[in-house]
């Protein structure tokens, strides 16, 4: 019996994320990501690593351009035209606008990830160093949760955007079949001719869902790396509170493997801890700078243009005439901002997390055995927290950090570029 | 003609700038190598000459603004202009008051301390700093000529008209002006014949003289500060061998032999040749390291060899013990040079800044009423870059430097300290606890010089145009 679903789950482990049926006891770091390579790859935006020269790489590229012509030309073409034709009235531009503006952006994020190819391989690698191995259970455990948290915010993240764009499909129900979920023109045909409908319709069902979910990866994707980086903080923070009982293991553990010489004392392996914890440090600051340099432009256009979308889509919930004639337009409205709101809010989350738990390292430094140690051995619990005192945070093109105060900022502005427009339109 | 002068530290480093502030006409008599009666009075008249011809046409510009006071779209364009020529006055001013401190400031590097081991490093960042300071002044006088150029263009197109207000019927007229670059008041004709070409020409010397005497003491200012930033890069670049050098006094480290070969061939670099090494021993001054082979302070007295488990000989562990002083006393240098230049520099930023931001508010008016692309716009347009710019070019570097002095806490913890000395641990700690408070320049203590200026400037600028559109 137990060999039936062993193999059952060897047969279907492709057509599912990494993580999803194998074990996670080996914690391996692609766990973290696997849910999003998995989406990117099934789009076939992922990295084309095969050589050039194979009948592989072709056929992926060929399945790449074909899902962006399906899912980002095409539709963005017929957007373009609806617009254009309506130009005269800028009201009538603004509305339309706040759509095309967030989808094209998913695909210029996408170009971005591309052109930081290096980056974000040299991170995932970066991830299997030996500094980040866990060594003991309670390690395991830690970085376990932070696994679970990464990749509950993409599933989550993505499963909210999908229904909220499903109730976009269902608009063209409620209102008799008259307009498609998203108003596209084309200039060589009508669009609200019967079979023509159809076959943009269909298209519609399979686009708009294929965008939310490379969306939601391209946001996710930075909130899982830094997801990892606060799991070995928390590891970290573990290490120093617990020094003495992790010398002791160790010490224990050199006995049982015939290591111990006897000459090394209780205070070698108490500093042999010390400074495997600041080099642990040293690494997680290099990791963060580089995961800082790999995303830092993608979120710094990410937070200007949420603040113009923001507004547009304000003046878009004003311009409703009839509201209760209309309620699926609210609702559709209203679910879109709220995706919008959390789309900022995700990674301004994790890069407050990231202060708060560097911030924390300070405190974990002081609340270990420290009172048992000679003076020499503290100095290294003195210049740890000397570094301490300046925590680690993200930033978003220098000019923003990653933060919950940046995030009222950003609604502060959205908001007075929100009132200033309505007052024009008026 | 001119006997070459003998300049040492940031003079000569800064020598191009310092020649074409004096062609600019400021008020910079030092660093000649021919100090005759004769040839400092002929100095002296050509200076006073260019401040004589530059205050004459700003006060005809005040003039001009106070005869067309009436109508407020020209009052206000007018206001523009002369706010926008007020730095260059501010600036000549400022200079002849304060030329003792910008001596000073000059002088700060003129005697600096040196370690055989690290000559290499440093005369490294030293051309570094050299050739971004070349690079500061060729874009600024390019920037400078380029912005003489289009505003004597822009001239040419559109209509040469003034507005009045018409006392009667209240609405406003317009009235034919010469087409000269600025609006300013001459006691003679200036529509058309000799009186023309004369203001003309005599505007093209205006201009160009006026935004060199602003642009270059600005240049002044940032290569100052460039050349602090590359002296702290070097500092943060010695932190990792200094380690070494102090962790192969106490334990055994295998290859100390390399520690200690100073490279004398570096493929990458021209080595300057103003750099007076002084080899006659260890070290250039005695003194500098405070200490003598007559057996001065206690612990340094033993220099036999069977206390260091690596077998330096007396010479290379005294180089060992000495490094980490070098460092200190070239960060305390690093210190008082920002020091000076704050002390320098700070209130004309300050003025600056104050000009500017009245400058940008009615600029920002002035943005509301454009309906086209026509030449206001353009001039609106150009206006608002130009002022944004300068205050750019003094926030960038002001930046740049907090970053570095804030950044070698973070050098200094990411070297391998944990297996150095407890003197190199001792020393990373005070290095850390100096270095969380980074070097800032001040406008004479009311703001910081750093991108959150131009941001909160740039972000004030946006606010009155959001509010002033909405008043239209």
């Amino acid at each position: 019996m137990k060999m039936l679903i062993q193999k059952v789950k060897e047969k279907l482990s492709p057509i599912f994320p990494y993580g999803v049926l194998e074990s996670w006891d080996d914690l391996d770091p692609k766990l973290y990501h696997a849910v999003h390579i998995f989406w990117l790859k099934f789009y076939g935006l992922w990295y084309n690593n095969y050589p050039k020269k194979s009948i592989k790489f072709w056929l992926n590229m060929m399945y790449t351009l074909l899902v962006l012509w399906l899912v980002c030309f095409f539709p963005g073409i017929g957007e373009v035209v609806y617009l254009l034709k309506r130009r005269d009235n800028i009201g009538d531009v603004a509305e339309g606008l706040y759509l095309f503006l967030s989808e094209m952006y998913t695909y210029f994020k996408v170009l971005v990830f591309w052109l930081n190819k290096d980056k974000v391989i040299s991170l995932q690698k970066f991830l299997h160093c030996k500094e980040f191995k866990p060594k003991e259970p309670e390690h395991k455990e830690i970085i376990r949760k932070s696994i679970r948290k990464a990749r509950f915010v993409m599933t989550s993240y993505a499963t909210m955007c999908v229904g909220a764009v499903s109730v976009g499909i269902i608009l063209p129900l409620t209102e008799n079949f008259d307009i498609l979920p998203t108003n596209v023109e084309y200039p060589f045909f009508d669009v609200y001719k019967n079979p023509t409908y159809a076959y943009l319709y269909l298209h519609h069902i399979y686009y708009k869902p294929a965008t939310c979910i490379i969306d939601g990866v391209m946001d996710t994707i930075l909130a899982a790396f830094v997801a990892s980086a606060i799991g070995q903080i928390e590891i970290l923070a573990f290490n120093l509170r617990n020094f003495d009982v992790l010398a002791e293991r160790r010490r224990k553990r050199a006995i049982s493997d015939n290591k111990y010489i006897g000459k090394y004392t209780n205070l070698y392996f108490t500093k042999r801890i010390l400074k495997e914890c600041i080099l642990l440090h040293n690494s997680i600051i290099r990791y963060v700078s580089v995961i800082e340099s790999a995303f830092s432009l993608a979120s710094a256009l990410q937070f200007m243009l949420s603040v113009m979308v923001l507004c547009l889509i304000g003046i878009q919930f004003l311009s409703i005439e009839n509201p209760t004639s209309h309620p699926m337009q609210m609702v559709w409205m209203a679910i879109y901002l709220t995706c919008m709101l959390i789309e900022v809010f995700i990674l301004c989350w994790f890069g407050n997390e990231l202060i708060w738990k560097s911030n924390d390292l300070r405190q974990a430094a002081f609340d270990g055995p420290w009172r048992n140690l000679n003076r020499k051995t503290c100095m290294f619990i003195i210049i740890f927290m000397e570094r301490c005192k300046r925590p680690m945070r993200l930033s978003a093109g220098k000019i923003f950090t990653l933060s919950l105060d940046t995030y009222t900022v950003l609604i502060n502005w959205a908001y007075k570029a929100f009132a200033v427009m309505r007052n024009m339109k008026k | 003609m001119m006997t070459k002068v003998k300049t040492q530290g940031l003079v000569t480093d800064l020598m191009p700038c310092i020649r074409l502030l004096q062609a600019a006409g400021h008020f910079l008599f030092n660093y000649h190598a021919d100090t005759s009666g004769m040839n400092m009075l002929l100095r002296k008249i050509y200076s006073s000459a260019h401040a004589v011809l530059i205050v004459v046409h700003y006060i005809c510009m005040g003039i001009n603004m106070a005869q067309y006071k009436d109508e407020v779209n020209e009052l206000t364009a007018n206001t523009i202009t002369v706010l926008f020529f007020a730095h260059s006055i501010i600036k000549l001013a400022f200079f002849a008051f304060n030329s003792k401190s910008f001596y000073r400031t000059l002088a700060v590097w003129n005697q600096s301390n040196s370690h055989p081991l690290f000559t290499e490093s440093d005369a490294r960042y030293h051309q570094i700093s050299l050739s971004k300071m070349r690079r500061l002044l060729y874009f600024i006088c390019g920037m400078t000529v380029f912005s003489v150029i289009s505003w004597v263009t822009l001239t040419f197109f559109g209509e040469s008209v003034r507005m009045i207000a018409s006392k009667e019927t209240n609405e406003t007229l317009t009235e034919p002006a010469p087409r000269l670059p600025l609006k300013a008041w001459y006691p003679f004709k200036t529509m058309s014949g000799g009186g023309y070409v004369f203001a003309f020409i005599y505007q093209i010397y205006f201009l160009l003289f006026s935004m060199a005497l602003a642009n270059l003491l600005d240049v002044i200012f940032c290569s100052w500060l460039i050349f602090a930033c590359e002296q702290l890069q070097h500092l943060k670049a010695i932190m990792k061998p200094l380690m070494e050098l102090s962790a192969a006094l106490d334990t055994y480290r295998p290859n100390t032999a390399e520690l200690f070969r100073v490279s004398s061939t570096d493929k990458t670099e021209k080595v300057p040749d103003a750099v007076d090494m002084d080899i006659r021993g260890i070290y250039s001054t005695q003194q500098d390291f405070g200490m003598t082979l007559r057996g001065a302070g206690g612990k340094l007295q033993n220099f036999n060899a069977e206390n260091n488990p690596n077998g330096l000989t007396a010479k290379q562990e005294m180089l060992a013990r000495s490094a980490i002083k070098y460092w200190v006393e070239r960060h305390k240098h690093v210190v008082r040079l920002v020091a000076s230049i704050g002390d320098t520099y700070g209130t004309a930023l300050l003025f600056h800044m104050l000009v500017s931001t009245i400058t940008l508010t009615l600029l920002a008016y002035q943005a509301t009423k454009i309906n086209g692309i026509n030449v206001y716009a353009f001039s609106t347009i150009g206006y608002l870059v130009y002022t944004l710019g300068q205050v750019f070019h003094f926030c960038i570097f002001g930046n740049r430097l907090i970053e570095e002095s804030s950044s070698v806490m973070e050098a200094a913890y990411s070297c391998q300290w944990y297996d150095g000395s407890e003197e190199a641990k001792t020393f990373v700690q005070i290095v850390c606890q100096q270095c969380q408070k980074a070097m800032t320049i001040s406008g004479a203590k009311f703001f910081n010089v750093s991108l959150d200026l131009f941001a909160s400037v740039l972000g004030a600028v946006v606010t009155y145009f959001m509010v002033l559109i909405q008043l239209k």
